[in-house]
C-alpha cells in the first residue's frame, strides 16, 4: 500500500518539477505568467492575446503534461540521439553513413556532435564532393529529408507523421503556426474589420505608413552586432511593425526557436503603445504643431473601395511575393466587407474564425515559450531590441509627419505619423488623444486611420522583403 | 538579388562574426539590407498612392453624380406628395397587418387603430 502510494507520489508534477535540475526555471516562468495575467486581467492591455498566450505559457511549463513537443519542430530532433542510442532517422543515417564510405569520403563529413546530433563538417571537401555527399543524403533520406547549402532539411511530411503520432494536444494546434494558416486567417479578420477609406481619401498618409518601417531595418541592423544570425536578426526587428501576426509568420519561418519570446515582446509592446509612443510624439513635435486641424476627408465611393484590395493586392505581391500570405488575406476579408455581397463571410471572419484562431494562435505562440527556450540571455536582448524597434517605428513616422506638414504648409499634422506604426487601431487612438491634450477641439482620430492601415500594409511588405532574402 | 549582399547566402543562419565576417562586413550588410529594405518599402507604398491618385481622378466624381440624381427626383411638389401618399398608405396597410395576426394569437384580445402621426 504505502509502495502504492510512493509510486503514485512519484508521477505527480510536484515530484518531476522538484526532480529536474532547472526546477527554479519553472518558479520564474510562473512569476513571468503571472504578470502576464496581471497584464491581461486587471490592466485589461490586449487581453484578448495576452491571456491565451499566458495560458499557454503555462501549458507548456507544467513538468509531466507533456502538452506539446517543441522539438518534433526542428530538424535537430530527427538527427539527434536519445539515452538509447537512436535517433528517430536512425535507419536512413546508417545507409547514408554506409553510403558515405562508398564513395570514399571520410566518416568525419557526418558525425555525432556533443550533443549527440549528427552533423556535416564539409571543411575541404571541394565543390564536386559536396554534390555527391548531397546526393547519397538525397538518395537515403527520400521524401523525408533533403540536403541544401550544407545543411539537412527534414520535410513536412516527416515532421506530420512524428505530431500525428507521438505528438500532444498543442503539438497539433501548433501546425497552424508551423503551416502559416493561424497568421494569414488573423489578417483576414482584420482586413474585414478595417476601413481603408481614410487612407482611400488621403493617399498621401501612406508615406507615414513607410517612414514607420524604420525601426524594423535599424533593429536588424543592431541584431546582427548583438551575434543573432542574419535570419534571426530579420524576425526581431519585424517586432518593430507591431503587428503580431506578421511577427509570428516571419519567425516561424527565420528563427522558430525564437518564436515564444518574438511573439510576447510583440504583443507586450502593442499593448503598450499608449505608454510607450506619448513620450516620443511630444519629444519630436511643438504644441504649435500638434494643435494642427487638418481638413474634413472626402467622401469614399463604394467602387474606389471595392477595387482598392484588389488593386493592393496585385500591386504588392507582383513586387513582393513572399508578402501574398499577409497582404492577400488581409485584402480578402476587406473584400468580403466592402463588397455588399458577402456579409455572412465578412461577419464569419470578423467574429467568430478570427475568435477561433485568436484562441489557437495564443496557446499555441505561448506554449512555446517553455523555461528552457524562454529563460535565456538572448530573450533579454530580444524585448530590448523589440523595445527599439517599436520606438524607432514611432519616430520614423513622426518624422516624415514633419516633413510633410513642412511641405504641405502645415495642413497636416505630424501626430497622425506616429499612427504609422500598425496596430490597429490602438495607435490611432493614441495620435488623437495627444491631439486633443494640445488642443480639446481637435479630432484626429480619422485622419490617423490612414497612416495607421498604411503601416499594416508597410509591416507585411517589410516582412516580404526578409523572407525574400531569408526564408 | 542575393549577389548585391556581402555576406554569403549559406551563412545566414550563423553568428556572422563566428563565421570569419569583420565588423566592417557585418555593419555592410547591415545598412545594405536597411537601404533595401525601406527602399522596397517606400517604393510599394508609392505605387499604391499613384494608384489612389488615380482612383481619384476616376471614381471621386461618382458620388457627386449619384447626388444630383437624388436630386432630380425630389425636386418636382406633385411628384413628392403623391410618393408621401402612397407610403403613408402602406405603412397603414403593414400596422394593419401586423395589428391582425397579433389578434389572431392574442386570444380575444382587441386593437383598434386611432390615429397615425408622422414623425
Amino acid at each position: 500500500m504505502l509502495e502504492a502510494i510512493k509510486q503514485f507520489l512519484g508521477t505527480t508534477g510536484i515530484a518531476r518539477l522538484f526532480a529536474t535540475e532547472n526546477w527554479w526555471q519553472y518558479l520564474i516562468m510562473y512569476v513571468i505568467v503571472g504578470v502576464l495575467f496581471y497584464l491581461a486581467i486587471v490592466k485589461k492591455f490586449e487581453p484578448l492575446l495576452l491571456l491565451p498566450i499566458a495560458f499557454g505559457m503555462l501549458l507548456a511549463n507544467l513538468p509531466g503534461a507533456n502538452l506539446i513537443h517543441l522539438e518534433f519542430f526542428f530538424d535537430d530532433y530527427y538527427f539527434t540521439q536519445n539515452a538509447a542510442g537512436v535517433a528517430p532517422f536512425q535507419i536512413q543515417i546508417n545507409e547514408f553513413l554506409h553510403a558515405i564510405s562508398d564513395i570514399g569520403l571520410p566518416d568525419t563529413v557526418f558525425a555525432l556532435n556533443e550533443e549527440m546530433q549528427y552533423v556535416f563538417n564539409l571543411e575541404g571537401l571541394n565543390d564536386a564532393q559536396i554534390a555527391m555527399l548531397g546526393d547519397a543524403f538525397n538518395q537515403a533520406f527520400t521524401n523525408i529529408a533533403y540536403f541544401s547549402d550544407g545543411l539537412y532539411h527534414v520535410n513536412m511530411s516527416a515532421i506530420l507523421s512524428e505530431v500525428a503520432n507521438h505528438g500532444g494536444l498543442i503539438d497539433l494546434l501548433y501546425l497552424g503556426v508551423k503551416l502559416g494558416i493561424y497568421p494569414s486567417l488573423i489578417f483576414m479578420g482584420v482586413g474585414a474589420m478595417t476601413d481603408f477609406s481614410p487612407l482611400i481619401s488621403n493617399p498621401k498618409s501612406l508615406l507615414m505608413g513607410a517612414g514607420s518601417q524604420l525601426g524594423v531595418f535599424f533593429a536588424f541592423f543592431v541584431a546582427l552586432f548583438l551575434g543573432f544570425s542574419p535570419m534571426e536578426a530579420g524576425a526581431i526587428g519585424i517586432i518593430g511593425g507591431a503587428d503580431g501576426p506578421t511577427a509570428i509568420l516571419v519567425t516561424k519561418q527565420l528563427a522558430p526557436h525564437l518564436l515564444g519570446a518574438i511573439a510576447i515582446a510583440a504583443y507586450s509592446y502593442m499593448a503598450l503603445i499608449p505608454i510607450i509612443q506619448p513620450p516620443f510624439m511630444r519629444l519630436l513635435t511643438t504644441k504649435k504643431e500638434r494643435q494642427i486641424k487638418m481638413k474634413n476627408l472626402r467622401p469614399v465611393s463604394k467602387i474606389e473601395k471595392v477595387i482598392f484590395p484588389i488593386v493592393v493586392t496585385l500591386l504588392v505581391t507582383l513586387i513582393v511575393p513572399d508578402a501574398a500570405p499577409l497582404v492577400g488575406f488581409l485584402m480578402l476579408g476587406n473584400l468580403f466587407n466592402v463588397s455588399g455581397v458577402t456579409e455572412r463571410l465578412s461577419k464569419t471572419s470578423q467574429n467568430e474564425l478570427c475568435n477561433i484562431i485568436t484562441i489557437l494562435l495564443g496557446v499555441s505562440v505561448g506554449a512555446t515559450a517553455n523555461a528552457e527556450n524562454f529563460l535565456k540571455l538572448q530573450t533579454l536582448y530580444i524585448i530590448a531590441l523589440g523595445l527599439c524597434a517599436f520606438i524607432l517605428s514611432t519616430c520614423g513616422g513622426l518624422i516624415v509627419g514633419k516633413i510633410m506638414c513642412k511641405v504641405t504648409g502645415g495642413k497636416i499634422n505630424p501626430l497622425i505619423g506616429s499612427a504609422g506604426v500598425s496596430a490597429v487601431p490602438m495607435a490611432a487612438r493614441v495620435a488623437q488623444d495627444e491631439g486633443r491634450k494640445a488642443d480639446p477641439s481637435n479630432f484626429l482620430l480619422m485622419h490617423a486611420m490612414g497612416p495607421n492601415v498604411a503601416g499594416v500594409i508597410g509591416s507585411a511588405v517589410a516582412a516580404g522583403v526578409f523572407l525574400s532574402f531569408f526564408a | 538579388m542575393n549577389t548585391l549582399l556581402s555576406i554569403a547566402e549559406k551563412d545566414y543562419t550563423y553568428n556572422l562574426f563566428e563565421s570569419g565576417y569583420n565588423l566592417g562586413e557585418v555593419a555592410l550588410f547591415g545598412l545594405q539590407m536597411l537601404g533595401i529594405g525601406l527602399l522596397t518599402v517606400f517604393s510599394v507604398l508609392i505605387l499604391i498612392w499613384v494608384a489612389l491618385i488615380l482612383f481619384q481622378k476616376v471614381f471621386a466624381k461618382l458620388p457627386q453624380e449619384e447626388k444630383k440624381k437624388e436630386v432630380v427626383v425630389l425636386t418636382p411638389a406633385p411628384e413628392l406628395a403623391s410618393v408621401e401618399q402612397s407610403a403613408d398608405e402602406e405603412i397603414i396597410a403593414v400596422i394593419a397587418a401586423a395589428i391582425a395576426m397579433a389578434e389572431s394569437e392574442s386570444n380575444g384580445l382587441k386593437f383598434r387603430v386611432v390615429s397615425f402621426k408622422r414623425k
